[in-house]
């Protein structure tokens, strides 16, 4: 008896767990959107009293001002704390198991932290000399940390290449068994022709993904081709994923697929 | 049997039948047409004319030209019914899909120099 309330209560938990899986991966986006919208609105605000402050430098302007500022900088640094988490989250979804993004995968949980922790950090301000040495410390350090959120974006679409692949390998794989033996030559050259330029697109995507130089992060992010040099890359081996996915469906259809 | 002779004694009578007989009666019709005679000849013109296009009306209705047509080819038969799918179509759908822009999303603008000292607001 007690086994089988144990069952019970084992399927209800996977169950609750598998909604509210889902539901997490939801929240990335829409978490990062309510703390950017926070930064918005908060930032306006902060404007506004920081010119006051400079036309009337009142000590209760400075505390409205000082108030303002404070806040506004814990919501700048959770939106990109955020943004940083949603990145990731976008990143794991697809799945893979690709070497080299981890690297970038990492730096972007390390950033993470790293706005967390000056989000935290940002409360302990007191006095607008304070204020003054935060921002400071912070304008040393805040360069590698944006620039990391650029990597994040293109790994982003690297993983979604390399899920492409993969779902394409598991694809060939499944359609050479159907075949009829033996296969005609013909059709033995297209499948041959099919890995050959799967590997040349695997080649293409390593290249693009080996060209993500953290070590020099802050040099590459600032470079105003940065997206645009990559942009051409991801066309390519989209186009490229494109004609081998009608191949192989051109293949599946005539030769796997029952004829009507 | 007698045979009963007439004799007109009207001098109205006796006139009109000497107007007749000599023909003066006539006079004032021809004064009359003279008078009007180009109005006569107009509206005898466009009588003519009128005529002439209810014949010709007439005419063209009788004799009408021959239309020619194309051949029946017959209703358009659909042949996507039969299509064969691969089970492959959601993965060219998601290459499809992906969007190759950059970057995405898009980085919205931070300000990272957030004291009250500076001027660049």
């Amino acid at each position: 008896m007690n086994l089988i309330r144990f069952t019970f209560f084992a399927v209800f938990l996977l169950v609750v767990s598998f909604f509210t899986s889902s539901l997490v991966l939801a929240d990335a986006k829409s978490d990062y959107d309510y703390q950017y919208s926070q930064y918005r609105t908060g930032y306006s605000e902060f404007v506004i009293l920081k010119q006051d402050y400079l036309n009337t430098s009142s000590l209760d302007n400075q505390q409205k001002a000082m108030l303002s500022a404070k806040q506004t900088i814990l919501a700048r640094d959770l939106a990109k704390a955020s943004l940083n988490w949603y990145l990731m989250d976008r990143i794991a979804s697809y799945n893979v198991d690709y070497n080299p993004i981890k690297p970038v995968i990492t730096s972007l949980d390390t950033a993470r932290q790293y706005f967390l922790g000056q989000a935290q950090k940002s409360q302990s301000i007191i006095t607008q000399e304070d204020l003054k040495k935060f921002t400071q410390g912070y304008l040393t350090t805040i360069t590698e940390n944006d620039s990391l959120i650029k990597f994040g974006i293109v790994v982003n679409k690297i993983a979604a290449l390399v899920r492409i692949q993969t779902d394409s390998a598991i694809a060939l794989d499944a359609i050479i068994p159907k075949l009829s033996t033996p296969i005609p030559s013909a059709l033995a050259a297209r499948i041959q022709e099919l890995k050959d330029s799967s590997e040349i697109i695997d080649g293409k995507i390593d290249l693009l993904a080996n060209n993500l130089n953290l070590a020099d992060a802050i040099a590459e992010s600032v470079n105003e081709i940065f997206f645009t040099s990559r942009v051409e890359k991801l066309v390519e081996i989209r186009e490229l994923q494109l004609d081998w996915i009608n191949r192989l469906i051109d293949i599946d259809i005539n030769y796997v697929q029952p004829q009507i | 049997m007698s045979n009963p002779k007439f004799k007109i004694t009207n001098p109205e009578a006796i006139k009109l039948l000497n107007d007749i007989k000599s023909g003066a009666f006539l006079v004032p019709v021809k004064d009359w047409i003279t008078r009007f005679k180009w109005f006569l000849v107009s509206g005898l013109v466009l009588a003519v004319l009128l005529i002439a296009l209810a014949i010709g009306n007439a005419i063209s209705r009788r004799n009408k030209p021959p239309v020619f047509l194309p051949p029946d080819l017959g209703t358009p038969v659909s042949t996507t019914g039969n299509a064969v799918k691969s089970d492959y179509e959601w993965i060219r759908q998601n290459i499809q899909d992906l969007s190759t822009d950059l970057p995405d999303p898009v980085i919205p603008p931070f300000d990272n120099s957030i004291d009250l000292e500076s001027d660049n607001i």
